[in-house]
């Protein structure tokens, strides 16, 4: 009967036990830091960046699209002049942000990602005060630069929306 | 005390226990020749799924289609990997309780209930994604089913337990099996052993995605 085997694991048995048991526990303790850390609200304020290239409008009153970009991620590269051609085709002003770069970045053409700002996130301000950490994601801000969607949105922010302008102002 | 007697005794202590002579309980299902062609079409079909998600991602970066199958041989590598980890792990499980798991023989099991995966993932996969919601797919597949908008409202749990619907647990019925035929255990234990394994990996998955995702935006 397989019940009267010994209780006999090898050093290698309690180790196959033992670390899947470290991992949850390290990851669960990665995650309860993570949500208990208080992040800042992500809003939308040039002067925490640096402008790299493309034109700006202080007139405009509209909804702002904002593309987390990495000069190293071919992906979101790639899916920012994408991105940017759908909000032109709404009239809605497009930035795209350089995150996670050390050195000011080689991107100094903002016709490249067919956005109308490129702005560089010098000071890790997308990753360290706001807690965002995808590549190439899309956030949208309105004309106030309060966040739209995603956790930061809420208590009433998409109140007071400005209306984007027409195509070929 | 008789000498046959203690002849018979030390003989006794020599032998290994009766448990460790005799063939394991949880049989090969197959003949032995067909064993590798089994493991061979699980690769095969696990690759063509690789691939398939691959070249999902491949479309938006064209260098990366170069080498998406090489990517997608390493996921199917990575995937026996995880078999024969799963299969030791609960050979350690058992041998702690002092019961006997054959680790090849029940990998085999796991690897034939991972077939059942394919079938579920090829359902989703046969569904447009902008098709409208089909309660028996969802039932079937699970919430990987569900419409984009949907899944998108919930990325992080439709993510890790974006496969949890009836054949899964099909799926869990099956190892069960296997593990209680193995141990000599009843079914109930063993499907409950199975079914807190399967809920504590994906809640640590959901965990995985949420740290990568942060307060990113996924749309």
């Amino acid at each position: 009967m397989s019940r009267d085997l010994p209780h006999a694991l090898s050093f290698g048995g309690w180790f196959l036990l033992a670390l899947p048991l470290a991992a949850l526990l390290v990851l669960g303790s990665a995650w309860l830091l993570d949500r208990t850390r208080p992040w800042e609200s992500a809003r939308w304020r040039t002067e925490r960046f640096v402008l790299l290239g493309g034109r700006l409008d202080p007139s405009y009153r509209g909804e702002r699209w904002v593309i987390a970009v990495q000069p190293e991620c071919p992906h979101c590269m790639a899916e920012a002049p994408v991105l940017a051609d759908s909000a032109r085709r709404l009239g809605i002003r497009v930035v795209a942000l350089v995150v996670d770069s050390r050195a000011q970045p080689a991107l100094h053409r903002a016709e490249t990602l067919r956005v109308d700002e490129l702005w560089w996130d010098a000071q890790g301000v997308w990753r360290h005060r706001w807690g965002h950490r995808l590549y190439g994601e899309l956030m949208r801000f309105d004309a106030e630069g309060r966040l739209l969607d995603g956790p930061d949105a809420g208590r009433g922010s998409t109140r007071g929306l400005a209306r984007p302008r027409e195509e070929g102002r | 005390m008789p000498s046959a007697t203690v002849t018979s005794a030390v003989a006794s202590l020599r032998e290994p226990p009766a448990c460790e002579r005799e063939e394991p309980s949880l049989r090969w299902p197959f003949v032995a020749w067909s064993l590798p062609w089994w493991w061979c079409a699980w690769g095969l079909g696990w690759w063509r799924v690789s691939l398939r998600q691959l070249e999902n991602l491949a479309a938006l970066e064209r260098t990366f289609a170069v080498v998406a199958p090489w990517a997608a041989t390493i996921a199917v590598l990575a995937r026996f990997a995880g078999v024969l980890l799963e299969s030791a792990f609960y050979a350690a499980f058992w041998r702690a309780r002092g019961a006997r798991l054959p680790v090849w023989r029940y990998a085999f099991h796991v690897m034939l209930g991972s077939l059942v995966d394919l079938q579920a993932i090829d359902l989703v996969a046969a569904r447009p994604v902008d098709a409208p919601l089909s309660p028996w797919r969802v039932a079937l597949a699970g919430p990987a089913a569900l419409p984009h908008v949907l899944v998108m409202r919930h990325p992080v749990l439709a993510g890790a337990f974006a496969g949890l619907g009836l054949l899964t647990f099909g799926r869990w019925c099956w190892v069960a099996w296997a593990q209680g035929a193995a141990v000599r255990r009843p079914l109930r234990i063993t499907l409950a052993l199975v079914a807190a394994s399967w809920l504590v990996t994906h809640l640590a998955a959901a965990a995985a995605i949420a740290l990568a995702q942060g307060r990113s935006v996924v749309r």
